[in-house]
């Protein structure tokens, strides 16, 4: 069977709603030299049907359900399993979210990316967050990449302080880098830990078009995460903070496992993982504080505002 | 006996004007005029033999159109300040863009500076000053509501990744506008993207004025216009043709073999449901990759319209893109412009634009008709034969 050069995995779970829509874009893109295999993490709605129904009409689409509920850690690991079982000589592999649009010429303009960049590992594209009934939200148009940074250092520190994982995750991959960097490991936060690790292999590059509609629901938790990441079972160290628990896990591979070799050696895995702890406590605490100005810092401003006010009418009243 | 000085002065005056007639009647843009109007008398003609069709021009088109009747016969000055006539269509008056309306002005560049930098200079195409073009001067060219709505529009084009292939000069491109109104947006757009078959359907009256626009502004432009029989003729060779105007009732006939895109902006709402819905459906036959639009959902007072995105959704994945935090004819105010943490301390809820950018994807379809949830029907060739994937 001729190998596609482009896999994408969808995993699926309770989206049936948004699916059908999520299906076309992906169907109807102008690259066509690909497939896509649908894996569902024994949803509870109609997913399925949706999915069949697609099936019937296009056979670069599969569908296969897992016989017990993975997680999302689980079912992502296996919609690559499936890629590379099917089509191990496939160059690129994406995850797709099953509840977002893509434009036609996403596939396209992110396998140009890597096909003329070879030192490229990962393409992605600008994306515009919107509702779940469709509408805009924000102006969209995030932007980083690591493009001409050849330096291996450079590239990571840039990456571990900039990047948007939740976002990059869903670019396209060239398999063997992914695989290298153990695609998608049980973790907290692991799209965060595969793009860092990832970013040691080669460059990010990003199309500025927007050709990704990202359907946002409810706010990011980490509490959250953990229930959806692991499935029933949490293990332990799901518990410790992701800021220690990452560099560890880095520092683990590299310089343990060796994972990161040849390129990367054991004393300078030491490094990326140490210099990883650095920047990823530092983000934390700042991400506190955002949240804080974003979400308290408003409403004590009100109360304060509320209480000179009552104090400056009382103090009018007395007089 | 000799005239007296006031007499004689009188005298310049008129002969001056005599003359400059004389000599518009004689200019390309007049000529051109005479041209098209001669194309619109003669597809009228071809109009009123057809039997009725849902296209027909509603009542409220009806009155608008009465509005320029004049413009089936318009004297050479008129055809010289064309741009000032053309409020019938866009609503722009030139009294609006005077000297000394500065505050105005100082909103226009304003909300010039943030679409620049969004869109670049690359996609910014002034109002040209021929024709009576008008507007406000800033940085030495003329720029008006319409220009930035233009400009707008073609930032969210870009955005939506819609433009790229359109600017490629490699192989041709057929983009097809559905209500071209006075032909700006067709000017704008040609400008950019040169290598384009710019199709205008329209009212054949309509074309009085982006005929005789864009014929003049375009004079090494081929350009075509719709007669008995010629249409499959013009549209095997549409390669070679600049702009080709189509009247609205003859939609049936038109059948290029590729459509690139197709366009409309602040008519769909102005159109009842079944008429939108014909549009829609066959940008979606003629495989047009795009639709774009720029449109209220529903304009306040028209009652024959449910919903232009839903209209679209049927046959068209749409995709909003944000633009500006307004409409295009409303400029930008204090609300708009706050951010972060003011903003949220302003507590007041920024209203969406309600003319929205909606670039829709053509959608799959079985047997004619949109999917989801069918099964058990022959499949269409969309990509490899069903069962591929499990070998």
């Amino acid at each position: 069977m001729n190998s596609p050069v482009v896999t994408v995995g969808i995993p699926l779970y309770n989206h049936a709603d948004w699916l059908g829509e999520t299906l076309e874009s992906l169907l109807t893109q102008t690259f066509s030299d690909c497939r896509f295999i649908a894996v569902d993490d024994c949803s509870t709605d109609d997913s399925r049907q949706v999915v069949e129904s697609y099936v019937a009409i296009d056979g670069r689409l599969s569908y296969e359900c897992n016989s017990r509920r993975l997680g999302m850690i689980g079912n992502w690991r296996r919609c690559f399993e499936v890629a590379r079982e099917r089509y191990p000589n496939a160059r690129y592999f994406a995850w797709a979210s099953d509840h977002d649009l893509y434009h036609p010429r996403a596939l396209e303009e992110l396998v140009g990316q890597l096909d003329n960049h070879p030192e490229a590992v990962l393409a992605y594209s600008s994306h515009l967050k919107i509702s779940e009934t469709g509408e805009p939200r924000g102006q969209g148009g995030w932007k980083f990449d690591t493009a001409g940074i050849t330096s291996r250092n450079k590239r990571f520190v840039e990456t571990t302080w900039r990047m948007s994982a939740g976002n990059m995750i869903y670019g396209l991959f060239r398999s063997d880098a992914l695989l290298k960097a153990g695609v998608f490991r049980k973790i907290l936060l692991p799209d965060r830990f595969l793009i860092a690790e990832i970013s040691l292999q080669g460059e990010f590059r990003q199309v500025r078009e927007l050709l990704w509609y990202r359907r946002h629901e409810g706010v990011f938790s980490l509490g959250r995460q953990r229930q959806s990441l692991f499935g029933s079972k949490q293990p332990w160290w799901a518990r410790i903070p992701w800021w220690i628990s990452q560099p560890k896990a880095l520092g683990w591979n590299l310089c343990i496992r060796g994972t990161g070799r040849p390129k990367v050696s054991r004393l300078y895995g030491f490094f990326y993982a140490y210099e990883y702890f650095f920047v990823s406590t530092i983000l934390h605490f700042a991400r506190g504080i955002r949240r804080f100005q974003k979400r308290h810092l408003p409403r004590y401003i009100d109360r304060a505002k509320e209480f000179f006010s009552g104090r400056s009418r009382d103090t009018a009243a007395g007089d | 006996m000799q005239d007296t000085p006031a007499k004689k002065q009188s005298t310049e005056f008129t002969e001056a004007v005599q003359h400059r007639i004389a000599a518009l009647r004689n200019s390309v843009a007049f000529q051109n005029y005479e041209d098209v109007r001669n194309h619109v008398l003669r597809m009228k003609d071809l109009e009123a033999q057809r039997s009725e069709t849902v296209l027909k021009p509603s009542a409220y088109w009806r009155e608008e159109l009465e509005n320029f009747e004049y413009m089936l016969d318009a004297h050479p000055l008129i055809i010289d300040k064309l741009r000032h006539h053309s409020y019938h269509v866009t609503g722009l008056r030139v009294y609006d863009y005077r000297s000394n309306k500065d505050s105005v002005r100082e909103l226009l560049a304003e909300k010039l500076e943030v679409l620049v930098k969004m869109g670049g200079h690359d996609l910014l195409v002034p109002e040209p000053r021929d024709m009576g073009g008008f507007g406000f001067e800033i940085e030495g060219q003329l720029y008006n509501i319409d220009t930035l709505k233009f400009y707008e529009v073609l930032i969210a084009m870009q955005r939506s990744s819609v433009l790229p292939d359109l600017r490629k000069p490699a192989d041709r491109k057929l983009v097809w506008e559905i209500g071209a109104g006075w032909g700006g947006f067709a000017y704008q757009f040609k400008t950019i993207c040169s290598n384009v078959t710019y199709v205008i359907m329209d009212f054949p009256e309509l074309f009085l004025f982006s005929g005789t626009y864009l014929k003049t502004m375009f004079p090494e432009a081929r350009v075509e216009f719709f007669d008995h029989g010629s249409l499959g003729k013009l549209l095997g060779q549409w390669r070679d043709i600049d702009f080709l105007f189509v009247p609205n009732t003859f939609l049936d006939d038109f059948s290029p073999d590729q459509v690139d895109l197709a366009i409309n902006m602040v008519s769909f709402q102005e159109m009842t449901s079944d008429q939108v819905r014909a549009y829609v459906e066959k940008a979606h036959e003629l495989q047009s990759p795009y639709l774009y639009s720029l449109n209220r959902d529903r304009s306040p007072y028209n009652r024959e319209l449910l919903s232009v995105s839903n209209i679209i959704a049927e046959r068209f994945l749409p995709r909003q893109i944000p633009v500006l935090p307004v409409s295009y004819p409303k400029m930008l105010n204090k609300l708009t412009k706050a951010r972060g943490l003011r903003a949220r301390l302003k507590k007041k809820k920024v209203t969406r634009p309600d003319y929205k950018h909606i670039v829709g994807c053509h959608r799959m379809t079985l047997n004619g008709k949109h999917i989801p949830g069918s099964t058990g029907e022959a499949a269409p060739s969309l990509g490899l034969p069903p069962g591929e994937a499990s070998e």
